[in-house]
């Protein structure tokens, strides 16, 4: 009795961020991605720091690389996660019973806005040994964890928003996982080509605009740029509205949630 | 009257044609590549200076220093933009009998014998000043452990790996 007296005082997310935190840690997916992205980044670092060892690579750009690349490969985990929400309970046929559930549906997008998130957490602990040991030498462990935590939180919390707001709208879990990902890879492609990252005006308002390429840009900028947080901090500002925004939109469109015909 | 003109015209043709025969040659050029052998482990660098001499009798504000790399061992050639950004430098004014050296900083990217030569070229010269050849013999360099990282590498993804399988078993029983 006191359990149900207490299950009925807590918020309608909180009941669904739990239920959903338990599913994804409870079973093989989340540490299944979560198994890949640690064994990717544990292949890079080995590399980069073998290079770096024998000074091939500057000490610096191999931590870097390996920030950059937790960011991308971490948000894109909780990317995959967060666009097979709502997708995926239709298409696996379990929406209709927690749409008539006396929950909100604005509750149930938290709840697995939450979940969505905390594989993206997860990416930063697996993430924090491999930059700790090669920030070691050059001496940026500080501003690497920084740029890490703070950088890649906001590009994550971003695109997780954008992924549970596409898998609302999405029909079908194939569609929703495409074109999320889909998306990120061209967010992310302007940091990556060399026309776009020159210093020209249009390049340098691009990367600023976009929340993915400005926050691997500030962790170039600061880790191997040598360059201070003070001429870079404005590289936060698209990845934080971006953040803001999404989860808006991304509640925002739980009043659109339809169970569909996922066939 | 007719002689002094038939001077002064000898000494303009012979004064044109002489004069840029010799400024433009870099015969007297002499090109010295210091040390003139070295031994060192992959991703080292050599600090190289190569001295350039002026012999000749004029002056020379033209000379431009180029280093190059090559390997006897190897049939394919070997990048000398691989070892230093900067293959080419300005000599700079040199006097007659004047010398300045000229330096680099280089650093091999593969183990192996590899001969590295200088040359002073001038845009007229018809021909270029060589250097003797620095002889290098780079030894591979591997670690198991490079910085460290081997046990962050094997127990990260082991610990992750672990909690993986628990949970599969979990849910098979």
């Amino acid at each position: 009795m006191t359990s149900t007296t207490a299950h009925h005082t807590r918020p309608g997310w909180s009941i669904v961020a739990r239920q959903e935190l338990s599913e994804l840690w409870g079973s093989t997916r989340g540490s299944g991605v979560l198994l890949g992205f640690s064994v990717l980044l544990a292949a890079l670092s080995y590399l980069v720091s073998a290079d770096a060892g024998i000074n091939l690579l500057d000490a610096r750009e191999s931590v870097g690389v390996i920030v950059q690349t937790a960011i991308a490969l971490g948000a894109l985990t909780a990317l995959v996660i967060s666009s097979d929400a709502i997708s995926g309970e239709r298409e696996r046929g379990t929406l209709e019973s927690l749409l008539v559930t006396p929950l909100h549906r604005r509750d149930l997008v938290i709840g697995k806005l939450i979940a969505a998130t905390s594989m993206w957490v997860a990416a930063i602990v697996v993430s924090l040994p491999f930059v700790a040991v090669l920030a070691r030498g050059p001496g940026v462990a500080f501003d690497a964890v920084i740029v890490l935590v703070v950088a890649g939180s906001l590009v994550a919390a971003a695109l997780t928003a954008f992924g549970l707001a596409i898998s609302s709208l999405a029909m079908s879990n194939r569609v929703s996982l495409a074109s999320a990902i889909s998306i990120m890879l061209l967010l992310a492609a302007p940091s990556r080509l060399p026309g776009v990252t020159a210093n020209g005006v249009l390049g340098s308002i691009l990367i600023k605009l976009n929340p993915v390429s400005a926050g691997l840009k500030l962790a170039n900028d600061v880790l191997v740029g040598q360059q201070g947080w003070s001429n870079h901090w404005t590289l936060l500002i698209s990845p934080a509205v971006a953040a803001v925004l999404s989860t808006v939109v991304a509640i925002q469109l739980s009043r659109r949630i339809e169970l569909g015909d996922s066939r | 009257m007719n002689k002094l003109l038939a001077i002064v015209f000898v000494t303009i043709c012979f004064g044109a044609v002489g004069s840029p025969a010799t400024a433009q040659s870099l015969d007297e050029v002499v090109v010295e590549v210091t040390p003139v052998s070295a031994q060192v482990a992959l991703g080292d660098t050599i600090d190289l200076d190569v001295t350039v001499t002026n012999m000749s009798t004029a002056a020379r504000d033209d000379l431009i220093a180029h280093i190059d790399v090559t390997s006897p061992d190897r049939d394919g050639s070997v990048d000398p933009e691989d070892w230093t950004a900067t293959l080419s430098k300005q000599v700079g004014p040199l006097d007659p009998g004047a010398s300045t050296t000229v330096t680099w900083s280089i650093q091999p990217i593969s183990p192996g014998t590899f001969l590295v030569y200088a040359v002073a070229l001038a845009p007229d010269a018809p021909d270029v000043a060589g250097s003797n050849v620095l002889t290098v013999s780079v030894e591979d360099q591997r670690s198991l452990n490079p910085q460290g990282v081997l046990p962050v590498v094997i127990i990260v993804p082991a610990a992750v790996g672990a909690l993986f399988v628990s949970r599969l078993r979990r849910n098979r029983a």
